[in-house]
């Protein structure tokens, strides 16, 4: 006897394809970036069987946020660390985050 | 070597295995192997049983049908129980005195009596022999006989929970066409092999000759089990009808009273899907096995096919053609009629009802935790140990203790998260039956690790190969819609139980400072860097402890690549990677390595590619051998435009997935099907067949490829399009390593010199 | 084994559906709401038994009909034949009709059946005690002919079945039960008489065929065709 209800993976596919029409209007750059952040859902299909959401495209723009915040995290740290082992800076002006 | 039994002793005992058992007239026929050699055909008296239930006006009408019938019959009105039932309910219990009128007669009853409810009909009658004897196939006995070779008592000797048990010395009569791999019956030419006591000759001469030496060699040696390729679909049924056709004795049977047992090919639908059921010959007192023809012979060899026939009962011609499932299956209706319990013809139990919102939480599968793509170092991997057998066990997951009456206030008897319980008071028949089964598995595994010797090895192995595959169908068996004690909450405790236990195990591996990388149901893939094997051991005791189930470790790898998706490279793919051990073994899955489809060449390539990636101890390492896995794949690419190349590397076998006429499009596989259609070869969906590229681009999609075996001597093969699989073949395996499919294709190319100086990094 | 993929062309999110619908011949906007509220399958009145059959897309229809009478506060029951129970589609039904999923969902109770055996004991025994203990009357079989459609259950037994399943229904539609069976095409083709044999049984039939521009409903009552169009359009969310 096969389940009946569609998996996670499945249910994120089908979010994904519920976007095509958003998808298919964005630029290639953006496009790539939400299939980012699907993937990101797709990462903690885990989390998301288990916690057997009635409405799962809370869990997975939960997913989503979660990747969202370790990256954060990583560019902060990175960006600390920058920040101490550059030479000291006139007083406290941060160093320009948009240079290249 | 005598077949008849001398009439002239009074009793005799008899000391041997037991070959063939079959329902007759007077009893259950015998075939025995006795110790001086003599292969002995011996009767048994045998009355089976059968019930029926229904409401009073239908069983007295089913009491008079049955005395009227022309056969002898004891009939009783006795009580008997279903699994799990609370009360016996009065029941007809009908003692069939002449075995080889049961089946017609039940046949009869159920379509006659269609609101009865049949009991006991449809187990096989061997198996049903077996259960009341205490005797199993091949079991090594003790008998006693009397006059006309009758059996007087019977009794094993020996066990099927044994590891060390003694098969009997079959003689063995070989037969195969003389063709490589591919099936005969899609053409090209295939004269008859035939090997015994290690000599291997060809059947050559016109049809008669042929017969006729067969036949001399059958009546020589006298084989107690003749094995072949393709006899159930090819050799058997061509071989028979020749001989009947020339009027030739074909003693393929030792019972020469009885014609070879034949089952026909065919496909049938269900549930909207195609199942293809390949035929069957199957012979009385020698067995006939078709290699080409069985699952298990196929995963786990002879050894593994006697190992699954001891255990389950099921007659070694069955079990070999049959799933594992009705393996599984057999042994719980053996623990039921032990147990008094009725055995329903047909599973009626529905599913209880429950709310949309519960369903929501019940119809889960195991965890999948998707692995970080790319290649990672210091990783070990943890298994549970036949992880849903287990939990059944030891939770005492059954159809009848799943919801009991009895535990439903018991906090102890909660299954996590889902609101079902099973029962604290009665041990139930699913685990009853996997017990032994488990601790069998885990005595030859324990073994093996002790086996020094090839041969005992590989026997130890096939057997506890054959042990697991009980162990992994036991649980889709609990949930299959046909599995006669299957229920669906029973499926749903087990899963539910799957997902706590990992996430406990999840937990304890993270306190001891393991990352989580990746993890299917029941095994983990953990990294920590500096960890040796004694860390893993000692996480593998105390998740052990804290779950309660067994886990082991399967190994520490030098490194592993989890692969992505080739389509979207971002998304992480569950269960596809390649990873080498410290002792230098690969591990690899979702490859086309493992594929039976990929073509040899393709296959050898990528299994190149990673023995040499193999030598890496560390991921440094592993991306200064890209120029040497570089090198390999173009040598490759260079031996296919240059060749000489062989047919059977570039064969890829597909199975058919509909009727050949029913193809829509012109894939390859339809195209190939047309073409053995046209010369007049028969299909049927769900047989493999097998081609060759010849020229994908083909304006005409009947040129893109060619059907093998091939139709006439000479043949092409489509460059571009093997070079395109090697490709992919081969990026599937480097593009975590940085490598891009555009810069593989260059630096592999014939143009490019050795990509020694342009290492990716 | 059922799969899923049999009704590759209904997941909810490629759904040929469905802004909306309206008893006309021609397609104009409706919302969800009226899809789920004014839908000829609803088990509002004392319909007895309908089979919406023709379209694999009835399974999701019926879903809406589940949705309407779960608003309405009536305990429902589903029986699953199909593989086909979605409560995620449920939820988002519900939201669309202004409601939270968690609201509906407990109170439709589902049981599946995967052979034609498990159906029939379904109808047969389990039913009409679950019908009693809730007083509910309202009743879905999304697929009851599915099961049948097995050729491991030889003909003969399957009619036979088939006909204790139909009596069963009759019988419970008698005792003022409202019953929707789901039919969508017979995947056996050599077995479609069993669904002919079903309508024969009906109070009333609706067929839902594959429209120019969506689907297609009609049912012939008293000598009068109605029929119903629901626009392809883009479905919840999208």
């Amino acid at each position: 006897m096969g389940r009946t209800l569609a998996t996670f993976t499945q249910l994120v596919r089908q979010e994904l394809e519920a976007w095509r029409r958003y998808r298919r209007a964005l630029r290639q750059e953006d496009q790539q970036a939400l299939d980012a952040l699907f993937a990101a859902a797709r990462r903690h299909s885990a989390a998301g069987a288990y916690v057997a959401r009635e409405t799962p495209v809370e869990v997975m723009f939960m997913s989503m946020l979660l990747e969202h915040q370790k990256e954060l995290d990583v560019l902060g740290r990175r960006v600390a660390n920058l920040e101490t082992s550059l030479p000291a800076r006139q007083s406290d002006e941060p160093p320009d985050r948009m240079a290249p | 070597m005598k077949q008849a039994f001398q009439p002239g002793n009074r009793t005799n005992r008899l000391t041997g295995w037991l070959l063939d058992v079959y329902p007759d007239r007077a009893g259950m026929v015998l075939w025995f192997l006795d110790d001086e050699g003599r292969r002995l055909r011996l009767v048994d008296p045998f009355q089976p049983c059968f019930y029926a239930a229904g409401s009073p006006a239908l069983l007295a009408g089913l009491n008079t049908d049955l005395r009227g019938a022309a056969w002898p019959l004891d009939i009783a009105r006795v009580e008997r129980c279903e699994l799990g039932a609370p009360e016996p309910v009065p029941v007809l219990a009908v003692a069939v005195r002449q075995p080889s009128v049961f089946d017609p007669l039940v046949r009869r009853l159920i379509s006659v009596f269609p609101q009865a409810r049949f009991y006991h009909v449809d187990v096989p009658l061997a198996q049903r022999y077996f259960y009341d004897k205490g005797l199993f196939p091949l079991a090594r006995c003790e008998a006693e006989i009397g006059a006309e070779g009758a059996v007087l008592a019977i009794q094993a000797t020996d066990s099927p929970w044994d590891l060390d048990y003694v098969t009997p010395p079959l003689a063995v009569l070989e037969l195969l066409p003389d063709s490589r791999a591919l099936n005969p019956a899609h053409g090209g030419p295939a004269p008859l092999l035939v090997r015994i006591d290690g000599e291997e000759r060809r059947l050559e001469g016109d049809d008669r000759a042929i017969v006729e030496r067969l036949q001399a060699l059958l009546a020589r040696h006298d084989p107690d089990l003749i094995l072949t390729d393709w006899g159930d679909s090819y050799l058997l049924p061509r071989l028979l009808a020749l001989a009947e056709r020339l009027r030739l004795p074909l003693a393929l049977n030792r019972d020469a009273g009885r014609p070879v047992e034949a089952r026909r090919s065919r496909s049938y639908f269900s549930y909207g899907r195609i199942v293809a059921n390949a035929g069957a010959r199957t012979l009385y007192g020698r067995l006939h096995i078709d290699r080409r023809n069985s699952f298990i012979v196929a995963e786990a060899g002879l050894a593994g096919l006697i190992e699954q026939s001891r255990v389950t009962k099921v007659a070694l011609q069955r079990m070999a053609r049959t799933t594992t499932g009705t393996g599984i299956t057999a042994m719980q209706l053996e623990t039921a009629h032990r147990d008094g319990l009725l055995i329903p013809y047909r599973k009626r139990e529905p599913e209880a009802f429950k709310s949309a919102w519960d369903l929501l939480r019940t119809d889960q599968g195991g965890l999948v935790f998707a692995p970080t793509p790319g290649y990672h170092e210091q990783v070990g991997e943890l298994d549970f140990a036949s992880m849903y057998p287990a939990i059944m066990t030891r939770f005492n997951i059954s159809p009848e203790t799943v919801n009991c009456a009895c535990c439903a206030r018991d906090p102890e008897a909660c299954v996590p998260e889902i609101g079902h319980h099973t029962c604290r008071r009665r041990d139930g028949l699913v685990p009853r039956t996997l017990r032994p089964l488990l601790r069998k598995r885990a005595q030859y595994k324990e073994r093996l690790k002790a086996a020094g010797d090839p041969a005992v090895r590989q026997r130890l192995d096939q057997r506890q190969r054959a042990l697991k595959w009980l162990l992994v169908v036991s649980f889709g068996y609990l949930g299959y819609k046909n599995a006669r004690f299957g229920r669906i909450e029973a499926h749903e405790s087990v899963t539910a139980y799957s997902r706590e236990i990992l996430l406990q195990a999840k937990e304890v591996a993270e306190a001891g400072g393991f990352r989580f990388l990746h993890a299917i149901v029941d095994s983990l893939w953990l990294q920590k860097p500096g960890a040796t094997r004694a860390d893993y051991e000692a996480l593998a005791r105390t998740i052990t402890l804290r779950t309660g189930l067994p886990i082991v470790v399967e190994g520490l790898y030098r490194w592993i690549g989890f692969l992505p998706s080739r389509v979207h490279p971002a998304l992480p793919v569950p269960n596809q990677f390649v990873g080498v051990f410290d002792h230098g073994g690969v591990k690899i899955r979702g490859l086309e390595i493992r594929r039976a489809d990929a073509p040899l060449l393709v296959k050898r390539m990528q299994a190149e590619l990673i023995e040499c990636l193999g030598r890496a101890g560390s991921l440094a390492e592993l991306r200064a051998l890209l120029p040497q896995a570089v090198e390999i794949l173009r040598t490759y690419r260079t031996y296919l435009r240059e060749g000489p190349i062989e047919l059977d590397e570039l064969v890829i076998a597909k199975a058919l997935s509909r009727d050949p006429q029913a193809y829509r499009t012109r894939t390859a596989t339809a195209v190939a099907a047309q073409e053995l259609l046209a010369r007049g070869v028969r299909l049927q969906p769900g047989e493999t067949i097998h081609y060759v590229i010849a020229d994908a681009g083909a304006a005409y999609a009947g040129d893109r490829v060619r059907a093998v075996p091939l139709s006439s001597g000479g043949w092409s093969y489509d460059v571009s399009a093997y070079d395109e699989l090697l490709l992919k073949a081969a990026h599937a395996v480097l593009a975590s390593l940085g490598m891009d499919a555009d810069r593989l294709a260059r630096l592999s190319g014939p143009a490019e010199s050795p990509p020694s100086q342009d290492v990716p990094r | 084994m059922m799969s899923r993929t049999s009704f590759p062309q209904i997941r909810p999110l490629q759904l040929p559906l469905v802004n909306g619908m309206i008893e006309s011949p021609v397609p104009s906007p409706v919302s969800v709401d009226r899809l789920v509220h004014q839908g000829p399958w609803r088990l509002t009145q004392s319909d007895g038994l309908v089979v919406l059959h023709g379209h694999p897309a009835v399974l999701q229809l019926g879903l809406c009909a589940a949705v309407d009478r779960s608003l309405a506060g009536e305990p429902l029951f589903y029986l699953d034949g199909a593989n086909s129970f979605d409560p995620f589609l449920i939820g988002r039904l519900a939201r669309a009709a202004g409601s939270l999923p968690r609201t509906i969902l407990p109170s439709i109770q589902v049981s599946r059946a995967f052979t034609c055996h498990q159906m029939v004991q379904l109808v047969t025994e389990r039913l009409g005690p679950a019908l009693r203990a809730t007083r509910g009357s309202a009743v879905i079989l999304s697929g009851p002919l599915e099961t049948f459609y097995d050729e491991t259950v030889p003909a003969a037994e399957a009619v036979r079945l088939a006909q204790v399943l139909f009596a069963s229904l009759r019988l419970l539609a008698g005792q003022g039960c409202r019953v929707l069976c789901l039919c969508p095409p017979p995947s056996l083709t050599r077995r479609g008489h069993l669904l002919e044999a079903l309508r024969r049984k009906a109070d009333r039939v609706i067929e839902a065929m594959e429209g120019q521009e969506g689907l297609l409903l009609r049912e012939r009552r008293a000598g009068v065709l109605s029929t119903w169009h629901i626009p392809r359009e883009a479905w919840l969310g999208a």
